[in-house]
């Protein structure tokens, strides 16, 4: 999977089942948790996915802004621990 | 803290900062110092010494517990003890030098001395020869909870005083309450080593990294709660200082100086407080002193992170920020990314996150979930003020707002499908920060009012209900 | 971009920070001449006064009494004088500022409560100008203090205690100024007073960095006129133990044996004049002021705590015949109150007392207030 490919799944995931808002598109620079896009219970929600989805752990100390904060730094993150 | 002692760090971390060599060591025996230098008057003299010194050996015998071996090698440890050491025989021999003016001398007995040396090195030699295992670190883990809690509990350290008193055969006598210094953010940085050891997380540090980590000086007495993996990075290689980072140093440390003894110590004087609540009657007065209040508890709590990020700048050690404009988030989620972060951070760590986590992974409903776990963290974070049934109640007063304001969010997030226009964005964030902050205000009347009847009385009296 | 250099920032902020030292030293601003009090938020029935630091913040107060300026802009008396005003100032100690009285119970409340017109209709208003402390050479400065304030007259109530050399006292209220003490002993000719504690502050005293304890306080004070203004409360009232109506046996007036009180070489008694002298041509009522005489043992050796029958006598005598010798306008009231009108100290005065102090003072001021 390419991190486009990552992103754009992420991306949908967020809009839907997140915020609940189908039609909305986020950016992949956008800022998710230092802007409060997404709140701690959400983040747990989408870790939980990440996981499902890419095979890919992001543990419980590392749900925070300073691990990754946009659509690219997660996938890159996703990308890391896949390989 | 006074001035004085906020001269004397600002002069050794820029005197730390400049060191080539040596600079982990330098640092590491002026925060030892410092460990002892701002012990607060206790009820006996001795405790001066014995809390300090105590609070290292915590330090040293959890190092102990998670370092790997390759850590704990003799060979890059041995400097880091003697300096440890030499800082501690400086301080006892201050009883024939006596000078009192840079440390009041708190002279242990020397029998006493030597069985504390006895034990230290009794219980470190017994960690370094087991085995470290998981289930070793969660008793030590809830060791240094049950002296957390002990020491949050102001009923209880009372009562050990006043039976240590009987014990001794004396009357209890009037004293300076017992207090542990930075005990509650010490604690907070061993627990998540302790937690990250069990995880295999932790990385390999260096007795002299992990005690400049627990203690370092600029945030030994209010935080910020660092991340140990982080923390030590900026240790081994310092970022280094354009001049516009010292000049951002300086801005920051005085910045935190106004803060703390202008703005702050200013505003304590009309705050909102029992006194207060007791003899204002009109409303309108009272609403005025609950947002001074509010105003000096971020200033002076925000001051010290100032004070402290900018010392440690100045070491080319960047720590993580604590508060980011709390009070013009637009809702109280965000609120708490934005106020005290550091902690936050840890609850959701170590609290939060697993429990979600664990929580998740079952057949219940989601806004059950949000309550456990939202409710729970809040009350814990309370508890860590203090145990107390107002720090209850401010959590609870907390974990019940975020409850609501997430069910909120969640059904109109689903109702409002197009984005507002930025004219209707704005307004909705200003009414969402003017609710936020008059919420969080009145929350603070749980936090800062001795008795939770007291501040729901002062609620009533706000509303205009007396 | 330009590049800022560090040591140069340092540099330049001592040099600039030494400098406004210097020149706050050499021009020395009337800094207690700013107030928020009588603008933003209402005037103090009567100068910030509170004995103990750990209640300040329930008394909504701290005193300034290194700032005479600051300490009468933020009470009443700096309003600006009406033209139908004739206007009195209350000197004394802790007994005419109030201790223990809500500012409408005190002599001064109580005074005004009366109501009372000068013959030429003006309206008699009273102020509060006392500081707690029973030492006639602070009354003598808060005078001069005053004057500035268009005073039409003074009450002065007095006893024998704030007569005595309180050298204890000068250190904290006198020096800060010494060069004023100094000047007015001089012109009156105070030989008695001494002034051997008195400390004239150096020039490094008057810079900033010397004055920041004034002007922290002036600055504080300012901040709890907030709470001033809340609460309309200027004392947190604590409860004392009430008077006991037996005294001890001991016959010495503060170790002063039987006989050698020395009024005339020892006491301050040349105050008093300077004070006539000083506020001329504004008229002085000196009042001596109502004690507290013990009715139980050993009452037949002592008045009260504080003075040994012996001793008040002699002064009694002493401050009688000298009003009468200078003709001098005096009230006496040493005597007016039964026990039961005092509080916890032998001065100290219940609201009852105080409204009957008032009448006496009735008649005396009118007289005053009706020049013939």
């Amino acid at each position: 999977m390419t991190t486009e490919e990552i992103i754009s799944t992420l991306s949908k995931q967020i809009a839907e089942k997140i915020l609940k808002q189908p039609g909305r598109a986020i950016g992949a620079e956008e800022p998710l948790i230092s802007s409060g896009l997404i709140d701690s219970f959400s983040l747990m929600d989408l870790a939980l996915f990440v996981e499902d989805t890419f095979g890919a752990r992001i543990e419980d100390t590392e749900l925070n802004a300073n691990t990754f904060d946009s659509l690219t730094q997660l996938a890159s993150l996703i990308q890391s621990r896949r390989a | 803290m006074t001035f004085l002692h906020l001269g004397v760090f600002a002069l050794a971390a820029i005197g730390i900062g400049r060191l080539k060599v040596g600079r982990e060591l330098a640092l590491l025996a002026f925060s030892v110092f410092v460990l002892f230098w701002l012990q607060p008057a206790q009820p006996f003299v001795s405790l001066r010494f014995w809390i300090p010194f105590a609070t290292l050996a915590i330090i040293a015998l959890v190092w102990a517990l998670t370092a790997p071996p390759e850590a704990r090698a003799m060979k890059k440890n041995w400097p880091t003890a003697l300096v440890i050491f030499g800082v501690i025989l400086l301080i006892d021999l201050n009883q024939f030098f006596r000078l009192d003016a840079i440390y009041m001398t708190a002279t242990p007995r020397l029998w006493m001395l030597a069985l504390a040396w006895l034990v230290f090195f009794s219980v470190g030699l017994a960690l370094w020869r087991v085995r470290q295992t998981s289930t070793l670190a969660a008793l030590v883990a809830l060791g240094i909870l049950f002296i957390f809690i002990y020491l949050k509990t102001p009923a209880l350290v009372v009562k050990s005083f006043i039976w240590m008193d009987s014990l001794r055969g004396v009357a209890p006598a009037t004293r300076p309450l017992f207090s542990w210094l930075g005990f509650s953010y010490i604690a907070f940085r061993l627990l998540h080593t302790i937690r990250d050891f069990q995880a295999r997380r932790l990385p390999a540090l260096t007795l002299s990294e992990y005690v400049n980590y627990a203690i370092f000086f600029p945030a030994f007495v209010a935080g910020p709660i660092d991340r140990a993996e982080r923390f030590v990075v900026e240790l081994r290689t310092p970022v280094a200082l354009a001049e516009q980072d010292w000049a951002e140093a300086a801005r920051r440390f005085i910045i935190g100086l106004f803060k703390k003894f202008v703005v702050a110590d200013s505003l304590a004087v009309i705050s909102i407080n029992t006194i207060f609540v007791e003899q204002v009657h009109s409303p309108a007065w009272l609403w005025l002193f609950l947002y001074l209040y509010a105003l000096r508890i971020y200033f002076d709590f925000s001051a010290y992170s100032d004070i402290a990020i900018g010392l440690a700048r100045v070491m080319g050690i960047r720590l993580p920020e604590n508060f980011a404009a709390p009070y013009f988030k637009p809702n109280l989620t965000q609120f708490w990314n934005a106020w005290h972060i550091t902690l936050t951070q840890w609850f959701r760590a170590y609290f939060f996150n697993p429990l979600t986590r664990a929580l998740r992974t079952k057949q219940i409903s989601i806004p059950a979930i949000i309550f456990v776990t939202q409710l729970g963290t809040m009350m814990l974070i309370g508890l860590w003020h203090g145990v107390a049934l107002n720090f209850l109640c401010w959590g609870i007063w907390h974990g019940l707002g975020l409850f609501v304001q997430n069910r909120w969010s969640e059904w109109a997030r689903t109702k409002i499908q197009t984005p507002l226009t930025p004219r209707r964005k704005l307004l909705a964030d200003a009414l969402g920060m003017f609710l936020t902050f008059n919420f969080v205000s009145l929350g603070w009347l749980f936090f800062t009012l001795p008795t939770p009847a007291l501040a729901l009385n002062a609620m009533s009296k706000l509303f205009g209900f007396n | 971009m330009k590049t800022v250099r560090p040591q140069w920032v340092v540099i330049k902020a001592v040099v600039l920070y030494a400098l406004v030292n210097l020149a706050f030293a050499y021009f020395n601003p009337p800094v207690g001449k700013f107030s928020l009090y009588n603008w933003l938020i209402p005037g103090r029935a009567r100068v910030p006064y509170e004995r103990e630091v750990e209640y300040y913040e329930a008394s909504h107060t701290i005193p300034v009494y290194e700032d005479l300026d600051a300490m009468y802009q933020s009470t009443l008396l700096a309003q600006p004088k009406q033209p139908d005003e004739f206007r009195v100032f209350l000197l004394g100690d802790s007994s005419a500022w109030g201790f223990q009285l809500h500012p409408e119970e005190t002599l001064v409340g109580q005074l005004n409560a009366l109501n009372l017109k000068t013959c030429a209709g003006k309206r008699i208003v009273v102020y509060n100008a006392a500081f707690p402390l029973p030492y006639v050479m602070k009354d003598l400065i808060l005078l001069d203090k005053a004057r500035e304030y268009q005073p039409d007259l003074f009450l002065w109530t007095v006893t024998l205690d704030g007569f005595r050399n309180r050298t204890i006292f000068t250190n904290y209220f006198l020096d800060p100024y010494a060069e004023r003490v100094q000047a007015l002993a001089e012109e009156y000719q105070l030989t008695n007073l001494d002034l051997q504690k008195l400390e004239t502050p150096t020039f490094w005293d008057q810079t900033l960095i010397g004055q920041r304890g004034r002007l922290k306080k002036i600055f504080l004070l300012q901040v709890h006129g907030l709470g001033w203004a809340a609460t309309g409360l200027d004392y947190d009232y604590r409860s004392y133990p009430p008077l006991s109506p037996d005294v001890t046996a001991d016959d010495t007036f503060f170790e002063t044996p039987p006989g050698k009180l020395g009024l005339e070489d020892h006491m301050l008694f040349n105050v008093l004049e300077a004070g006539y002298q000083l506020a001329a041509p504004t008229p002085v009522l000196v009042i001596n002021e109502p004690i507290f005489v013990a009715s139980g043992k050993n009452s037949e050796i002592r008045y009260n705590e504080f003075y040994p029958r012996w001793a008040y006598d002699e002064y009694l005598t002493y401050l009688q015949n000298w009003m009468r010798v200078n003709q001098h306008d005096y009230v006496d009231a040493w005597n007016l109150l039964p026990p039961a009108e005092f509080t916890d100290t032998p001065f100290h005065r219940t609201p009852a007392g105080e409204r009957k102090f008032a009448e006496l003072l009735l008649p005396q001021i009118q007289k005053l207030a009706c020049p013939k």
